[in-house]
Parts: C-alpha cells; sequence; structure tokens
C-alpha cells in the first residue's frame, strides 16, 4: 500500500514540475571593438522562453530596445544598420543537445544548436553557455561573436573604420518557471 | 588680411564645435518631458499590434495610455509595470511599461495613465519604455 502510494507521489510530483520558464527581461550586449571607436549597446528587454519537455530555447529582441551612450549611434543603427521598422525583432530559436541537470548547483556548461534570424536572415549558430539552477529559476549566460557581413549590414565606408567586422555579443538570461 | 584670416579660420572651428556638440554628441531625448503624439486605452495600442495593422502610426513615438496595472515587477535597471489582456504560450501577454524610475509603489488593479515611447511588439508583449506616471 505504502508503495503505490509512493509511486502515486513520485508521478504526481513529476508531472507538475515546471516545464516551461521565461524571462521578459533578459539583457544582450553587444560591443565592436575598432580603432578609432569602442561601440557598446544594452537591451535589457529581451524575451526568452525554455521548454525543457522540448529542449527548446527561444530568444526574441525587440531590435529598437537597444540602448547606446550616443543618441546618434542609436538614430543611425535603427534606421541605416538594422533598418527596425522593417525587421523589429531579432529573434534566435534553438535546442539544448544535453538536458541540463535540475538538480545540479553547478554551472553546467550546455551546447545550444539553433538559428540566429537578423534583418530576416538566417544563419546557423551553435554555442555553450553556462546554466545555472537556482531554486526554480534558470540562469543562462554567454557569448558569441556576430560578423556584420553575414547579416547584409551595409556600412558606408566613410565609417567603415570605426566599426570592426565582428560584433561580440553577450548575454544574461532569468528564467522563472512558469 | 588679418581680419579675414581670423574669420576664416573661426567659421570652420565654430562649424566643427557645432557638430560635434549638437550632431555628435546631441543629447538623448527628454522623454519625460515630451508631450505625447497619441493618448489611447492599453488594450487599444496591445490590438493594434495583434489585430490590426494600425501599429505603425505609434512606432518610436511618445504616447500616452490608459489602463488597470495587473502586475508591477523590478528588474535590475527599472521596475516593469504591466497591464496584461491574455494568456499566451509563455505567460501574460499585454503591454510592458519600462519606468524611468525604479521605485515604483503600485498595487495590482490601480487605473494609471503612463506615458512612455513605444518601440514596438516583440510577438507577445507591446513595449514603453522611459515610463513616467501621469496620473494614479
Amino acid at each position: 500500500m505504502n508503495k503505490i502510494f509512493l509511486f502515486i507521489l513520485i508521478t504526481f510530483s513529476l508531472s507538475i514540475s515546471a516545464q516551461k520558464y521565461v524571462t521578459k527581461s533578459g539583457m544582450v550586449k553587444f560591443s565592436s571593438d575598432a580603432p578609432l571607436e569602442k561601440i557598446e549597446a544594452t537591451n535589457n528587454n529581451v524575451m526568452s522562453a525554455i521548454d525543457l519537455s522540448k529542449q527548446n530555447v527561444v530568444v526574441k529582441i525587440l531590435v529598437k530596445s537597444f540602448r547606446f551612450e550616443k543618441a546618434l549611434m542609436e538614430e543611425h543603427f535603427n534606421e541605416n544598420y538594422m533598418e527596425s521598422d522593417e525587421f523589429p525583432n531579432s529573434t534566435f530559436k534553438g535546442k539544448f543537445i544535453d538536458a541540463p541537470d535540475m538538480n545540479s548547483n553547478d554551472i553546467q556548461k550546455i551546447k545550444i544548436e539553433g538559428k540566429i534570424v537578423m534583418r530576416s536572415i538566417s544563419k546557423p549558430l551553435v554555442i555553450i553557455v553556462d546554466v545555472k539552477i537556482e531554486g526554480d529559476a534558470i540562469k543562462i549566460d554567454g557569448k558569441f561573436d556576430v560578423k556584420i557581413d553575414d547579416f547584409s549590414i551595409g556600412i558606408p565606408s566613410a565609417v567603415s573604420g570605426k566599426i570592426s567586422e565582428n560584433l561580440e555579443v553577450f548575454f544574461k538570461f532569468n528564467l522563472k518557471a512558469l | 588680411m588679418k581680419k579675414i584670416l581670423a574669420i576664416g579660420l573661426l567659421v570652420p572651428v565654430l562649424v566643427m564645435g557645432y557638430v560635434y556638440v549638437f550632431v555628435y554628441n546631441k543629447s538623448h531625448t527628454d522623454y519625460a518631458n515630451t508631450d505625447p503624439e497619441f493618448e489611447l486605452k492599453a488594450e487599444t495600442l496591445y490590438n493594434s499590434f495583434t489585430d490590426s495593422n494600425d501599429s505603425k502610426k505609434y512606432l518610436g513615438k511618445v504616447i500616452m495610455i490608459s489602463g488597470v496595472v495587473s502586475s508591477v515587477e523590478s528588474t535590475d535597471s527599472t521596475a516593469v509595470v504591466s497591464i496584461n489582456f491574455e494568456e499566451g504560450m509563455f505567460g501574460t501577454q499585454g503591454v510592458r511599461c519600462n519606468m524611468l524610475s525604479p521605485y515604483v509603489l503600485m498595487k495590482p488593479g490601480t487605473e494609471i495613465l503612463v506615458k512612455g515611447l513605444c518601440s514596438g511588439y516583440n510577438d507577445t508583449d507591446v513595449l514603453l519604455e522611459y515610463c513616467t506616471i501621469k496620473k494614479y
């Protein structure tokens, strides 16, 4: 009788354990370290969701929400480079290659494979992220490089010296159980 | 002759100075003191992005919306006041107002009038930034 009770209890607790994790205030920052000027922008309104049952990861970035130190840079970024009225969102959709161990308190290095879509151009992306489980939250952070050429962003020759060919992208998400 | 030379030097320096200060280093818009271009209900704004193609006129504009607060949360950098309208695959969906001040003391259920810059829609929420509360 006790065994049956235990079995039901375990099944029940497994079925109610969270599968979906979400944040709407994730951080994505990019920087370009060119000889003339450092260009940096941060977005603190990034939406990210994980569905553990399918090992899916989704990230949505509202391009207009990147903040620069200089107003002129922000203007150029939206109007000339990202054309954010036409392409308002950049996205990443991928999968965890290995499922994170939800019972571990250590930082886990986990590979994610997927596709990044910017300006309607899709490119594959494979990254290794740091995952940390804290109570009912999943913390993920990492970085990767984006080649400006890959997304046909036209940099006028007058400023091409100011912007490096690669952008370093950093991200930090604190996803809470839904 | 000297006068012409002095003016010839002064003018380019002034132009360069002007460009540096007012173009290259121009300050960010003071959204708290910008008059709203549109005043509407939060629900109308949300529906303009989700149901109709009416949203373009609000994009990048300072607007004032009215609605009932669903939740207030603090993030690392700001406070976010949400006015939600539906449940999506990943939780509530509606209008998220990123406040200029991180200190927002407001209870869910409060009716508010809030002004901010409309940055767009990320398929779950319409985002307003640099928000200030006008009435509650």
